[in-house]
């Protein structure tokens, strides 16, 4: 789309943002590091702007960019085999329908998360907060705290999956299935 | 979360990208034959990929927890009552729920906006708070900080405001000025960069593959890729794009003197001491797609975009590189003999007819530069995208110049790609997919230290 009406890029932005959160959940389960995902998701919107005149009928966006998403992921790892360790073409063609189908709930678990980020204790909140800002490199958090990164990235773990415990019971709790 | 301990540590392993091959292996080995093990791996790498957008958005749905727990009647009631208010308020994303966000900014003028929350339209006069997400689909907006800074949205766009010195750009232009001495350093982050004020005026735009756009028309813009990279200070009138990526490009776009010199602000004019000038013996130039332009008495040689010099005069065909008019999307090949580490690629063009003023568009730059690092290259024939060359980057001068009538583009150009940090990359071949008809007058390829 060299040339996009106005209209046509409104609504590309309108169903982008609408499902840009449960793309990035997707990919981001089907890549080793969060760089990985960001670079394929930049990737990925590229093509579905690119691309978004050919999509007939917008009501199929979500199923369109999930097939772009999983086509760039396949081709990022293909890239990437012979100098990255990365999952099997197998391995990941089986996650990718698993994490399609759970793609649904993701606007519920990020509601979730919030919740449950709150429940943390303070201190790991606030490293949690730290670690996932953007602006601070773990190194730099275990200077700081006097400790080794790899005791940090330990405590960011027991985080992690506090959170997912805690996120699969809020919406059990909720009646969604999880 | 139901899997083993070790099962969960090589979870993290692999999703920090801590994971050796011999523990990638292990864990694809047993989560192919563990379906909770693999259930339990998206809901882990499902939190990391949401966290980043959460740690910046908490708070107010604490409340809701702490309400939900009052257990008296009269008390539930208000409970509830103050619950709806809540929800609501979340779900408009008001400002008054949050004790603990600042306002930054209120919003000025507001211009045939359409919002993509149609629930609760701003007006002017609104406040505006840290964290707040302010996303239009066409329009103006107008945000007035309590710094003295103003920064206009053009629509569509997406942003969201950090602090009252900080905002994130997600997609789409923003105009900032920042021009007060409280505003100084005032920040727009995008994907792929920083741009901090020095006290001016400055356009920043990022399109929605993450390619990000600084103008600065007045004063000074710092401009920050990485933290630990050289900052680029950008002048009045002084345009640079960053490209997205893992090595950060960035691509500088520049008018000349319109002499045989080539002389231009920053960027050094053409060279004959860089590695891939013929006079070193090292690289060769030819056509990779498209045929070059023939006349009878002359032919194209491709090889004049690797001698050292750009053309001798504004109108010069038999010193230019350029294709046939009907060639769409020609291809130049430069092969550098063997993979080298590359710091920087620059490009040179210039054209303006002797007698017709505003018949200059063979000045332009349009291409998109690829490299390969190996001996085999791809084929040629297919689009260089789909034959698995690696884009560098995108160079589009009429855009730069916001080019809209004939006779407003620079006659004489330079583009100068580099990255951010480091070396472009290691490559043997590089390959300028062109679209437009550019003479080109020089291509300096310039090896890292």
């Amino acid at each position: 789309m060299n040339h996009p009406e106005p209209k046509q890029h409104n609504q590309f932005l309108r169903l982008y943002v609408d499902n840009e959160e449960s793309l990035r959940g997707y990919v981001r389960s089907l890549l080793p590091t969060l760089e990985d995902a960001r670079e394929v998701m930049q990737n990925t919107a590229a093509i579905l702007w690119k691309k978004f005149d050919q999509l007939d009928d917008p009501e199929n966006f979500r199923r369109w960019a999930f097939g772009v998403a999983r086509f760039e992921v396949l081709s990022y790892r293909r890239d990437k085999a012979r100098d990255r360790h990365v999952f099997s073409e197998e391995l990941l063609m089986q996650l990718a329908s698993e994490a399609e189908k759970i793609s649904e709930q993701t606007m519920d678990e990020i509601r979730a998360l919030k919740i449950c980020l709150n429940k943390l204790p303070e201190k790991k909140k606030a490293l949690v907060s730290e670690a996932y800002s953007d602006q601070i490199k773990i190194n730099e958090i275990a200077k700081r705290e006097g400790r080794s990164a790899m005791s940090v990235y330990k405590v960011l773990h027991r985080a992690r999956m506090a959170l997912a415990d805690c996120v699969q019971n809020t919406l059990q709790a909720e009646g969604g299935s999880v | 979360m139901k899997s083993s301990e070790y099962d969960l540590e090589l979870t993290r392993r692999y999703l920090d990208g801590d994971a050796t091959r011999e523990e990638v292996l292990e864990l694809e080995k047993r989560m192919l034959a563990d379906p909770q093990l693999r259930k339990d791996f998206l809901s882990y790498s499902r939190i990391d990929a949401s966290l980043p957008g959460v740690v910046n958005d908490s708070g107010t749905l604490l409340d809701y927890e702490l309400v939900k727990k009052k257990p008296q009647r009269s008390m539930a009631i208000a409970a509830v009552i103050t619950l709806s208010f809540l929800l609501l308020a979340q779900l408009l994303n008001r400002p008054w729920t949050d004790k603990n966000r600042q306002e930054v900014a209120r919003f000025g003028k507001i211009e045939n906006c359409r919002w993509t929350n149609q629930v609760n339209i701003p007006l002017s006069g609104d406040s505006v708070i840290e964290g707040q997400r302010i996303e239009i689909s066409s329009g103006k907006v107008e945000l007035l900080y309590h710094n003295g800074a103003r920064m206009e949205l053009t629509g569509p766009c997406i942003i969201e405001t950090i602090s009252e010195k900080e905002t994130f750009l997600t997609m789409g232009t923003v105009d900032v000025v920042a021009d007060s001495f409280e505003s100084q350093g005032f920040m727009v982050r995008s994907p792929t960069s920083i741009f901090e004020d020095l006290g001016t005026a400055f356009s920043a735009s990022v399109a929605p593959d993450g390619l990000s756009r600084l103008e600065v028309s007045d004063g000074k813009v710092n401009l920050i890729v990485e933290h630990d990279h050289q900052h680029q200070l950008l002048q009045a009138g002084q345009t640079i794009l960053v490209e997205p990526g893992e090595r950060k490009i960035l691509t500088r776009i520049e008018s000349g003197d319109d002499s045989k010199d080539f002389r231009f602000p920053t960027i050094v004019p053409p060279n004959n001491q860089d590695y891939a000038d013929i006079s070193q013996g090292f690289a060769s130039a030819s056509v990779g797609r498209g045929l070059l332009r023939s006349r009878p008495n002359w032919t194209v040689n491709p090889k004049s975009i690797l001698d050292g010099s750009g053309q001798t005069n504004q109108d010069s065909p038999q010193e230019s590189v350029f294709f046939e008019n009907d060639v769409k999307n020609g291809s130049l090949l430069i092969d550098l003999g063997k993979a080298i580490s590359i710091a920087k690629i620059n490009s040179y063009s210039w054209h303006q007819h002797n007698r017709i003023p505003e018949h200059n568009e063979r000045a332009q730059q349009k291409f998109t530069l690829f490299g390969w690092p190996d001996k085999e290259l791809p084929n040629l024939e297919m689009p260089a995208r789909e034959s698995g060359w690696i884009r560098i980057a995108r160079v589009n001068s009429e855009q730069f110049f916001h080019v809209k009538k004939l006779d407003n583009r620079p006659s004489q150009q330079a583009c100068s790609i580099f990255a951010s940090k480091g070396e472009i990359g290691e490559y043997r071949y590089l390959l300028l997919e062109v679209n437009g008809p550019t003479f080109f007058g020089e291509i300096d390829v310039y090896q890292a230290e």
